[in-house]
């Protein structure tokens, strides 16, 4: 465990205003030094500065069973997560998160997936102080949802061979073409080749864009943009896109102008069998973890 | 075909299948998460997580959800929902109405309603040398250094005030009769300029000429000369004022009254005059009374000239001809109709009336005051009161908000203020 000297703990512990709560300043300091074990040894300093010590120091008095800190969380916090679950599911589905994660914020045992397990430990332990309280609730929620999410279109039925979701829109319309079946996987290479070209910001933006399908506005939340700049990045990311994939037709697969030509056209008539998210995800260079 | 390529890269974008499963081990932890939408993270951890995102579904996923949950999580205050966006601007544009209906013309502090210095040195464009000021004369006193149309403020202010606006305008006719009646005023200049102390204050409201330099105290000292017909005596001279002359007409005698325009220079800074105060001159009645009463009156040009009163409603109007007579439109100005019942009441010392201006605060309202402490009020546009006034100082203008409340000047530049209907008068400090 990171090593931090009293002194700076006492001052942390003011900073925090933890003597609002009933928290020993031990614990507050055992808490922190457990924070800090996130942080670089060269870093600690601008680490310690960054935190949300308020929101900490409530953590840790929730966490160690302050009624009192309990309360007020329960009456500044409990909106708020409601509120960011509504916005999730309007259907009131995401409620139930919310109020399964403040079950485990007050420290109710949680089974183990894996094991069966129960353990009763609060949530807040795994709270920081990097991130303000309230985001970080968001943070849990969302995740909690897009778990289920995905776990749900897991256990999804597959549709039918022959029902209509899984034939293309399109397929009805399209003459035969021999050439389509190439044409199309070429500028599927392509796309995939320009993709790869592309920055991890700028494939973030896509992503959010096209695959979570967010608005401008999300986007930019995300990214830290204005929603302008998303709209005029995305417009340059397509045109590096659009050259990138002419370029590779061109050169890498030695198409003269109509066959790039063609291949546009077929990609217009039906793009085929393609995931953007797929893509970008096997373009990630290294999938590492946080 | 590039619209076409651009949107077959757009189609393919826009592709997407069900998502493999993929394993959440690696993926960004909720208070990384937090902490980068926060903008929390170092260059490095926001590198390294977006890095990540870019490539992982669940993370984007995640950020897509706290991107949607952002707003709602934080309600806005109050004052930023959609009523108070409304209610804000709406409250305030109640609120300006209501201290527009309550104060009325009665304003803010405004420069003197007079020609700006500039139009004042347009004013000394003819080349009378008579009309030049001394030289040694100071051309603008510092009293009138904040004189009002000059000066930026007054010009932002006469955009949204209606007197000031109607001053500017006046000015513009005020310019405008200076180029028509050049003539006239050559013909004036022929003609003996003694009768002119009787059109001291009538002749001067209208469009006393008067050199540059020339001061309150000097008009006052000259009104104050026997002159036919007698003019009253002004209590007391007003502060330094500043040069004003109008070439239309000929210099000045000696005796001239200070015009009711040098005697709002003579305001305290803090009062400005709203009084809506023409010194243009119905072309039609300067030929026939310029040769007559106004040159009898002296002042030349000056004395054919009369106030014109404009309340709100511009098609409603009042004018003061000769100081005496009384004449309203209530078509814009195109036809006058004579309405006069109060010469009777309100003779002066001397037997005749001398009105020196007037407000109308609204179509039928009018104040009108004048010499010897004379206050008139209609509330309905024909008949007349004269209301009492505490003193017989000389009264160079009004300006009134309503049928109720106005304050009035006089001539040594003290205000009165009335809220009763002139029935009652305090001084204003």
């Amino acid at each position: 465990m990171t090593s931090i000297s009293q002194k700076i703990v006492a001052e942390l512990y003011r900073a925090a205003h933890a003597d609002r709560w009933t928290i020993p300043i031990e614990r507050f300091a055992d808490a922190l030094r457990a924070s800090a074990d996130r942080a670089a040894p060269a870093d600690l300093a601008r680490y310690l500065r960054g935190l949300h010590l308020e929101d900490f120091a409530l953590a840790c008095a929730c966490a160690a069973g302050d009624e009192r800190a309990w309360e007020h969380f329960m009456r500044e916090y409990r909106p708020v997560l409601y509120r960011a679950a509504d916005a999730l599911d309007a259907s009131g589905g995401a409620r139930e998160i919310a109020d399964s994660i403040y079950a485990e914020l007050y420290g109710l045992p949680r089974a183990s997936a894996t094991t069966g397990e129960s353990r009763a430990q609060s949530l807040f332990s795994y709270y920081h102080g990097r991130s303000s309280l309230k985001t970080w609730l968001r943070a849990v929620l969302a995740q909690r949802h897009v778990d289920r999410i995905r776990v749900v279109r897991r256990l999804d039925p597959l549709p039918e061979e022959d029902s209509p979701e899984t034939l293309p829109a399109s397929t009805v319309t399209i003459t035969p073409d021999p050439d389509r079946v190439r044409h199309r996987a070429l500028i599927q290479r392509a796309f995939k080749s320009a993709l790869s070209t592309l920055t991890d910001r700028d494939r973030l933006r896509l992503a959010c864009y096209y695959t979570q399908e967010l608005t401008l506005a999300e986007t930019g939340r995300v990214l830290k943009e204005h929603e302008a700049t998303v709209s005029r990045q995305l417009a340059k990311t397509r045109q590096v896109l659009r050259r990138e994939v002419e370029r590779h037709l061109r050169e890498e697969d030695r198409l003269d102008a109509a066959q790039i030509e063609q291949c546009f056209a077929y990609v217009l008539e039906d793009p085929g069998p393609m995931d953007l998210g797929g893509m970008l995800r096997k373009n990630s260079a290294s999938d590492r973890s946080i | 075909m590039a619209t076409d390529r651009d949107r077959s890269i757009e189609s393919l974008l826009r592709r997407r299948e069900i998502e493999a499963p993929q394993s959440v081990a690696q993926c960004v932890d909720a208070e990384s998460l937090a902490a980068w939408m926060e903008g929390g993270l170092t260059a490095e951890a926001r590198a390294a997580v977006e890095k990540h995102a870019a490539g992982c579904v669940r993370c984007q996923a995640l950020l897509a959800s706290m991107a949607r949950t952002e707003i709602d999580a934080d309600p806005k205050p109050w004052w930023r929902s959609l009523t108070a966006k409304w209610l804000v601007p709406v409250a305030a544009v109640a609120t300006a109405l209501v201290v527009w209906i309550s104060v009325g013309p009665e304003r803010a502090p405004l420069p003197a309603p007079q020609p700006s210095s500039a139009a004042a040195s347009r004013s000394a464009s003819p080349p009378d040398p008579a009309a030049v000021a001394p030289s040694a004369a100071p051309a603008v006193p510092p009293s009138a250094s904040a004189d009002a149309f000059a000066d930026k403020p007054a010009r932002r202010l006469a955009q949204t005030d209606p007197d000031a606006r109607a001053r500017q305008e006046l000015d513009k006719l005020e310019r405008r009769r200076q180029d028509d009646s050049r003539a006239a005023t050559e013909q004036t200049k022929s003609a003996p300029a003694a009768g002119g102390v009787a059109g001291g204050i009538e002749g001067g409201i209208a469009a006393s000429p008067r050199p540059q330099g020339q001061t309150a105290a000097d008009a006052a000292a000259r009104s104050a000369a026997p002159s036919p017909p007698p003019a009253l005596p002004v209590p007391a001279p007003g502060p330094p004022l500043s040069g004003l002359q109008a070439p239309a007409a000929p210099p000045p005698p000696p005796s001239a009254n200070a015009t009711t325009a040098e005697a709002k220079r003579a305001a305290p800074a803090g009062l400005a005059e709203t009084v809506t105060i023409a010194r243009e001159a119905p072309r039609e009645l300067a030929a026939g009374a310029g040769g007559g009463a106004g040159g009898g009156r002296g002042g030349g040009g000056g004395g054919v000239n009369g106030i014109e009163i404009r309340s709100p409603d511009p098609t409603y109007r009042w004018r003061i001809l000769l100081a005496t007579a009384i004449q309203r439109s209530t078509d814009g100005g195109t036809t006058w109709a004579s309405v006069d019942p109060l010469i009777s009441a309100t003779r002066g010392n001397n037997g005749t009336t001398v009105l020196t201006g007037g407000s109308s605060p609204s179509r039928d309202v009018c104040w009108l005051v004048g010499r010897a402490g004379v206050v008139l009020l209609s509330t309905n546009g024909a008949t007349w009161q004269r209301r009492p006034f505490p003193e017989t100082a000389d009264l160079t203008s009004v300006r009134a908000s309503s049928a109720t409340n106005a304050v009035v000047m006089t001539a040594d530049g003290r205000q009165f203020l009335t809220m009763d209907g002139g029935a009652t008068w305090s001084a204003v400090k």
